[in-house]
């Protein structure tokens, strides 16, 4: 009778340490990458690795931007996508559930632009010291200060915002800004579009730039191309 | 095409595969003899090796490769031959023999010279090459049967997105597999142009990834063809997609960048049959030369009045990595004291040169108002009301560090009143003062000195903050007579100069008027008291009795899901910073929280005290008082369509050592000549008690297919007047509110979303009055045109009873539409009030267009 018990402690503890010894879920892939931009695994303490395009992140990774520096993560599950601005920190959590990622994005400080796929699986939730922003779908981004609160600038869709101290709930919508406050009021007013951060490093946006494309042929003379666009 | 994955003749390609694919080269003192091994071949087939001699191919006169069979004895060689830049061997599928082949390369020089790969003992330790196994055979076989799969595989093409055109440097070519979860890792083909570059691939259950190397992939349009089949031998349609690689010349945005957007926006509104139409245009304009950034900012209101102080703003800004300017209205974060985000129209320099900075500011914190000026039949003299005179302020603020881990500041904040800023003679033109008296009715012109010290200290990525500033200020509320020598401790006037003379000061106080004006309107800043000599006597060793003495620091860590922040504020009761009128004066506040993350973030819990008071210095007022913040705050987020709760309570207390009620006792004579005595209590004593709870609730529902949101939530507040034994007719500030609320969302389509809502309150106040309100609602909003076009829509109508009666119906509508660069808003407001047989009409009508420039 007394084996009987070893054993089942022994499963149990089995049970739950399985968990813990498997290896962490890949949760995103690092597709741009510009600045000073590091990485730190969950299995380490410090930041040793500079990021790099292709980098696969895992549960429990964190991602630290410098100054100038950004960005940007596609999730495997969904394909939505994160651009983390300069000065940001955010852990990646998350775990699988059903046919998608539970993601949990924390971050301290900082600006971050979310941009959930249509086809969104599992949860997304960005969480900071002040707020959580439960997503429903949409495209939003998150100005995070540490000493004034959150903004929550919504660009589509929905964004369910819950202030940690108050407990508050606000849903904020297309061109709506909701603000969070550490004094844990929350409220909602129509976005300022002076308000909206400018897109680093998208020359698809409002942004002119110019494309060059070269062409050789089979004299090796070279043609080029140039596009304009914004 | 690529360069790294076909055959194409390049010296480019050979160097990069051999750096970057690290297999090694062999070096002399010209050039270097590159060469990367294949993996394996195929026996029967024929092997291609490829070479390639970094330095001048006229000095080689033959590369030879020598090769037999593993372990063999003797060596075949055979000569490379030199296409283009490259040395091509080929070895015939008969002469490859099963089991592997060792070879080594040698190159030798018209003069005499040789070099080899392997670089060090070739013929002892050559490269060996083992031939695929059957079972690799079996395998490639495979790939090539992986071609002709039909099934449809849930795969995620995450970069480079299909159509797209990537940068230099920028290429990553990442697949999910996270929604193909039985793929055979073995079985999975990647093809760039027809090129098989699965060997390069990273490949994981969730995730194929490539990253070619810079340059290694050329200009134009490339096709990606991923094949996989699963593990029970399903074989997928291959994915194919084309993307574009080019060389951007994001270098020429990042060197002559520019961008802006300007807007039109027009108010029609009347409230209240008031009308506050409003005309606005802004106009913000940025753009980058090198590492110089440059904009302008314009937002002009037609409300902007010179009897006000501006609303227009305007300012034109310049920065680079080590300066930044701006010219206009700013708002600076100088010192948290002393000035902190308040407008200042001028100058604002920055120096920023890490190890030691400057910030400089100069400009006017107030513009003058002339306000208004009569003319006083029986005295003879004008009476000037409601100006304000120009503010002026200045600040210096060097500093050590950038900030991002260290700083320490010292700040000197300076401001004036410009007593010469106000024109009578504007307003009354025959206004003269050389003739007529004139009084001013209103507030004394001030000097405002403020000096500061801090630093603030950041580690471990900014998880742990912590940042302290000290200040003291000097105030004089009126400069108007100019210097004295005397300053104000208390209700006594005493002798400035010649304390200063005791002191040894080596000047005297017109000296340094520039910098602040002292006479018997300044406080003396430093604790001190008369003695009965009539003497000043110091006592600076008494920090808690300096009376313009201001400290704040503020701690944070972000630790463990643990996210604590401690504040301690103390703010002695004439610290003044007219630069930061914001500043509660007389208070010391601590404050500390702690917000904790648990469960991967489905489980918050957060935690606040706060206490405050005031009568920092005995004396200085009557009594003190005291209050305490307590707040918890519970949040479950679990997801998966479960519901999510939350729940708050919050305590706040307020109360003071008042312990006596006044009475005043008036005696009248009322119409019957008889003497009456009136009482009138003044009753000081607070000890109020603020319980506040939130409970909420949202659950997602789905029916049929359509998702729904039901929130449901409960508001309980009460305040309580914990005092007993009141003075009669004492007015407390009881209240009891109860409001509970219930929505249901419903999404029909993507594009259309509609909610309905039902909030109830009930109040009861002081003496018992009750109020009672509910508001029904309806919100609308229609996505159309690929969410170009955006329509939301909401109806409200709120009925209320009990002490106010009134019933309000409103309807809101807006209409959005973005095409491009161009967006349009429409929104309409109307608001019909009926309160107290009285009709009231409330319109606002405002449309806006944005341009981006």
């Amino acid at each position: 009778m007394k084996s009987v018990k070893y054993s089942l402690f022994f499963i149990l503890l089995l049970i739950f340490a399985m968990p813990l010894q498997g290896a962490a879920q890949k949760m995103a892939v690092i597709t741009k990458v510009r600045g000073d931009v590091q990485v730190r695994s969950s299995q380490e303490k410090k930041f040793t690795d500079k990021a790099a395009i292709g980098r696969i992140l895992s549960d429990g990774d964190e991602i630290k931007t410098g100054k100038d520096a950004y960005v940007v993560l596609i999730f495997l599950d969904d394909k939505s996508q994160v651009k983390l601005l300069e000065n940001c920190s955010m852990l990646v959590q998350g775990e699988k559930s059903g046919a998608g990622l539970d993601k949990e994005l924390a971050m301290s400080h900082g600006k971050l632009k979310a941009e959930i796929s249509a086809q969104r699986r599992g949860e997304f939730k960005i969480a900071t010291p002040t707020s959580v922003a439960s997503v429903k779908g949409t495209n939003f981004w998150v100005i995070s200060d540490a000493t004034t609160g959150d903004q929550i600038i919504g660009l589509s869709g929905l964004v369910e915002l819950l202030n940690l101290l108050s407990g508050e709930v606000t849903t904020v919508g297309a061109n709506q800004t909701g603000n969070s406050s550490v004094d844990g009021e929350v409220n909602v007013n129509p976005t300022n579009p002076e308000d909206i951060p400018s897109d680093e490093g998208e020359g698809d946006g409002d942004q002119p730039s110019q494309l060059r494309i070269e062409f050789q042929d089979a004299n090796g003379n070279i043609k080029e191309i140039i596009i304009d666009y914004r | 095409m690529p360069l790294l994955f076909i055959r194409q003749t390049s010296r480019v390609f050979l160097i990069f595969l051999t750096l970057v694919i690290s297999q090694g080269k062999a070096q002399t003192g010209e050039g270097e003899l590159f060469h990367s091994p294949p993996v394996n071949y195929r026996a029967g087939d024929n092997l291609e090796l490829k070479a390639v001699y970094s330095g001048n191919a006229a000095a080689l006169s033959q590369i030879t490769l020598f090769f037999r069979a593993k372990g063999g004895n003797a060596y075949a060689q055979t000569q490379f031959r030199q296409i283009n830049v490259e040395w091509q061997a080929t070895l015939s599928g008969n002469e490859l023999p099963r089991g592997g082949i060792e070879y080594f390369i040698l190159a030798e020089t018209v003069y005499g010279g040789a070099i080899s790969f392997p670089p060090e003992r070739p013929e002892s330790e050559p490269v060996f090459l083992t031939d695929i196994t059957p079972e690799e055979r079996q395998e490639e076989d495979m790939a090539l049967d992986l071609s002709r799969g039909t099934a449809a595989a849930d795969l995620l093409i995450l970069s480079p997105e299909p159509g797209s055109t990537i940068a230099e440097g920028e290429l990553v070519i990442a697949v999910s597999l996270f929604n193909v979860p039985d793929a055979d890792l073995s079985a999975i083909r990647l093809f760039l142009d027809n090129e098989d570059i699965t060997r390069y691939a990273t490949i994981s259950p969730d995730i194929i990834s490539v990253v070619p190397p810079a340059n290694s992939v050329s200009n134009g349009t490339h096709t990606l063809t991923l094949q996989l089949a699963n593990q029970f031998g399903t074989i997928f349609k291959p994915l194919s997609w084309t993307f574009t690689k080019a060389s951007f010349v994001r270098e020429e945005r990042q060197i002559f960048g520019r961008r802006g957007r300007f807007s039109l926006e027009y108010r029609n509104e009347k409230l209240q049959s008031v009308r506050n139409d409003l005309l606005r245009a802004q106009l913000r304009y940025e753009g980058s030369v090198s590492d110089l950034r440059y904009g302008l900012y314009a937002n002009w209101v037609s409300n902007d009045n010179p009897r006000y102080q501006p609303r227009s703003i305007y300012n034109l800004f310049i920065e680079s990595n080590y300066l930044e300017l701006i010219l206009g209205d700013f708002n600076p974060n100088f010192s948290r004291l002393g000035l902190w985000g308040n407008r200042v129209r001028g100058a604002d320099i920055n120096l920023k040169l890490g190890l030691f900075n400057l910030h400089f500011i100069r400009g006017q914190l107030l513009r003058p108002v002339s306000g208004n000026v009569s003319f006083t039949d029986s005295t003879g003299q004008y009476v000037h009301r409601t100006y304000t005179y120009g503010r002026n302020v200045l600040g210096l603020r060097p500093s050590i560090g950038r900030g991002q881990t260290f700083q320490a500041w010292i700040s000197l904040i300076q401001s004036r009143d410009d007593t010469t800023s106000l024109h009578v003679s504007k307003i009354i033109p025959q206004y003269d003062e050389r003739i007529h008296s004139l009084e001013r009715l209103g507030n004394k012109p001030v000097d405002n000195l403020i000096f500061t010290v801090g630093n603030e200290l950041h580690l471990d990525g900014r998880r742990l903050s912590w940042s302290q500033e000290l200040a003291m200020s000097l105030t004089n509320r009126n400069i108007l007579p100019g210097v004295g020598d005397s300053i104000a401790l208390g209700e006594t006037v005493i002798s400035l100069s010649e304390t200063l003379d005791s002191l040894g000061v080596p000047f005297n106080l017109e000296d340094i008027s520039f910098l602040f004006i002292f006479n018997e309107n300044t406080v003396l800043p430093l604790p001190a008291k008369i003695t009965d000599d009539l003497s000043l006597e110091f006592e600076p060793l008494k920090l808690g009795k300096y009376p313009t003495l201001a400290y704040v620091s503020n701690l944070s860590l972000n630790y463990y899901q643990n996210y604590v922040t401690m504040e301690l504020r103390r703010i002695a009761p004439e610290f003044v910073a007219l630069a930061n009128p914001g500043n509660p004066s007389d208070t010391k506040i601590f404050d500390i929280s702690d917000r904790i993350r648990l469960f991967h973030n489905t489980f918050f819990i957060n935690l606040q005290y706060r206490s405050q008071r005031d009568h920092l210095i005995e004396g200085t007022k009557e009594f003190t008082t005291r209050s305490s913040n307590m707040s918890v705050a519970m949040s479950l987020m679990p997801g998966n369509e479960l519901p999510n709760v939350n729940l708050a309570f919050r305590s706040y207390l307020s109360e003071n050592n008042a312990s006596r009620v006044d009475t005043i006792i008036s005696i009248y004579t009322d119409e019957n000549d008889q003497l009456r005595e009136l009482r009138i209590y003044r009753d000081p004593r607070l000890s109020s008690r603020n319980i506040f709870q939130i409970y909420s609730l949202a659950q997602p529902i789905t029916i049929a297919g359509l998702k729904n949101n039901l929130n449901f939530s409960l508001m309980l507040t009460e305040r309580i007047d914990e005092i007993l034994q009141r003075p009669p007719n004492f007015i407390n500030s009881n209240l009891t509110i109860k409001l509970w609320s219930a929505s249901w969302t419903s999404l029909w389509q993507p594009q259309t979303q509609w909610t309905l809502s039902y909030t109830s309150s009930q109040s009861t106040s002081s003496g018992n009055q009750r109020y009672f309100y509910s508001v029904y609602g309806l919100k609308l909003a229609q996505k159309l045109f690929s969410e170009a076009l955006i329509w939301n829509s909401s109806l409200q109508y709120t009925d209320a009873w009990g002490s106010a009666v009134y019933q309000q119906s409103s309807i809101q509508s807006e209409l959005r539409y973005n095409a491009g660069r161009h967006q349009f808003s429409l929104n309409g407001l109307y608001q019909f009030l009926q309160q107290e047989r009285k009709q009231t009409h409330n319109l606002r009508i405002s449309g806006r267009y944005s341009v981006s420039l």
